[in-house]
């Protein structure tokens, strides 16, 4: 489902953010990245949702080859791709359940489709009775379930995640990964970037760390 | 259907969330074709003019100056007796002073100085041909016969308008000249105002865009609204400019605005009907440009960022 190829990121003169990273996740595999800041987790991300281009290497991201992908196609490729962020990055001023249909809604499909997806997708994240709620009225924890529903919800085959726990403590970290752990369950690949080791033991998962843009520990 | 309405209510959703910068743009749009709009509301009074005197105008044959009075009759039966000629009046130096007198009555006492042999006794021809159509080369044609006559009569000219009509098509050759590059202009102006308040626009909807991309949404989701925004500017100011043009002209005095001798009728003329619609029409897909380019920047940005 993502393969790289002896991938190296580069900005400017500067040291590379990525460099020769190789890596294959199946189908339906959960993995977690990890390392300190600046390790390349945000990056390795960018470039698998085409956000950033590779210096050098090659990527396979659900049949697309990145290195090779037109601008026009990258709107094929991101709907294949849930991306979650630490930030939530919720439409502030639109409903629970608009910010979830609005990822339907751009990709023109008929509102007499979006409303049951959307209302199937908010129950599952267990946010059925605020879907007339706007964000800032949620806590942070449930503005994280809103932006995991609306990166679920189009039903892609990977879904990506960027320290979404990063504002949230323990408990509802756990909440949250639990949703990554169902999406998991149904068959989406997903690649979660954490620093936070309890949280990855606790799942038991796959654990991928990256050391000054660099593989350094691939094991489970 | 359903992505079409979806577009226009997020076009909607834009337009209502900035109304001080829709008004402000769609009123300098409307300025802006105002202008262009008053070049082609001259153009088409200026056709008219020459339609109508070049339909309308009859001939003058001027005499010889030594032409004595008593002659005037018998030429005057000849001229009538030609092909194509409905009526004469033969008016001797006298009548033609009286003439000029009554055509100019705030200049009389100028007039009052005036030799009666300055003046050439003339001859007005008034043509059988009515229909407006086919009256120009009718016109041309007892023209020709009149010259014709010129060899063995008294007559010294022939009139036919057709130099008032080369100069007014001069004046209309260079106003057309100066409303094309009022238009490039206006163009311009129009591509200027509307891209900008696009570009506005998206930065105010710079979050949404950007989840829109996240999630998949092609170009044309992002661009499609901002094309109806950008329509609906050019439109609403060039409706709001025909408006305005309208009543401005509604509120000109409009006895004496022409003068009358050229034959033109009483009041200018609006432009027509199908002007306004395809002006409409043209501010609209100016519109879509502009928001194409405005778009086109933005989109290109975020990839790069």
């Amino acid at each position: 489902m993502i393969r790289l190829f002896h991938v190296t990121k580069r900005y400017g003169r500067d040291e590379p953010a990525l460099s020769d990273v190789s890596l294959r996740l199946d189908k339906g595999e959960f993995a977690f990245v990890t390392g300190p800041s600046g390790a390349g987790k945000s990056t390795l991300l960018k470039l698998l949702f085409a956000a950033e281009r590779p210096t050098d290497g090659r990527i396979l991201v659900a049949g697309h080859d990145l290195s090779r992908l037109r601008a026009s196609s990258v709107p094929i490729l991101r709907r294949n791709v849930g991306v979650v962020f630490q930030d939530f990055r919720l439409l502030p001023r639109r409903s629970v359940f608009d910010n979830v249909a609005f990822a339907l809604e751009v990709l023109g499909q008929p509102r007499s489709r979006i409303r049951p997806r959307v209302e199937q997708v908010l129950r599952q994240v267990g946010l059925g009775h605020k879907m007339d709620a706007l964000p800032l009225r949620l806590s942070g924890g449930e503005q994280q379930r809103v932006a995991i529903a609306r990166a679920l919800v189009g039903e892609p085959a990977v879904v990506l995640a960027d320290e979404p726990t990063g504002n949230l403590d323990a408990a509802l970290s756990r909440d949250i990964m639990d949703l990554f752990t169902d999406a998991h369950i149904r068959g989406t690949t997903v690649l979660v970037a954490t620093h936070d080791v309890q949280l990855m033991r606790a799942v038991g998962k796959r654990i991928i760390r990256l050391e000054r843009g660099r593989v350094v520990e691939d094991h489970g | 259907m359903h992505r079409l309405v979806w577009f226009a209510a997020q076009a909607a959703r834009s337009i209502g969330a900035s109304p001080v910068v829709q008004v402000v743009a769609v009123s300098t749009i409307a300025v802006a074709l105002m202008v262009l709009g008053a070049v082609g509301v001259g153009l088409v009074n200026l056709d008219g003019l020459i339609d109508r005197w070049r339909a309308d105008a009859d001939l003058v044959v001027f005499l010889r100056p030594n032409t004595p009075d008593s002659e005037l009759p018998t030429l005057a039966a000849r001229i009538e007796a030609l092909d194509g000629v409905a009526a004469t009046r033969a008016l001797d130096r006298d009548a033609a002073l009286a003439d000029l007198r009554a055509a100019f009555p705030d200049d009389a006492p100028l007039l009052d100085g005036l030799d009666r042999t300055l003046l050439p006794a003339v001859i007005e021809v008034r043509l059988a041909e009515r229909d407006r159509e086919t009256r120009d080369a009718a016109r041309q044609r007892v023209a020709e016969a009149l010259r014709a006559m010129a060899a063995f009569s008294a007559v010294d000219a022939v009139d036919d308008g057709e130099d008032l009509i080369a100069r007014l098509q001069d004046l209309r050759t260079g106003a057309r000249a100066g409303g094309a590059v009022l238009a490039a202009l206006a163009v311009l102006a129009v591509i200027f105002i509307i891209s900008n308040t696009i570009r506005l626009t998206l930065y105010a909807r710079r979050d949404e865009l950007e989840i829109m991309q996240l999630v998949g949404a092609s170009d044309f989701f992002v661009r499609a609204p901002c094309y109806i925004e950008g329509a609906f500017q050019g439109a609403a100011g060039a409706l709001l400019a025909t408006g305005g043009l309208w009543l401005m002209i509604r509120a000109l005095p409009q006895e004496g605005l022409l003068p009358v001798p050229l034959g033109a009728e009483a009041g200018l003329r609006f432009l027509p009907v199908e002007a306004v619609v395809l002006g409409t029409l043209g501010a609209a897909l100016v519109g879509v440009l502009a928001s194409h380019l405005a778009t086109g920047r933005f989109i290109r940005r975020d990839d790069e960022r």
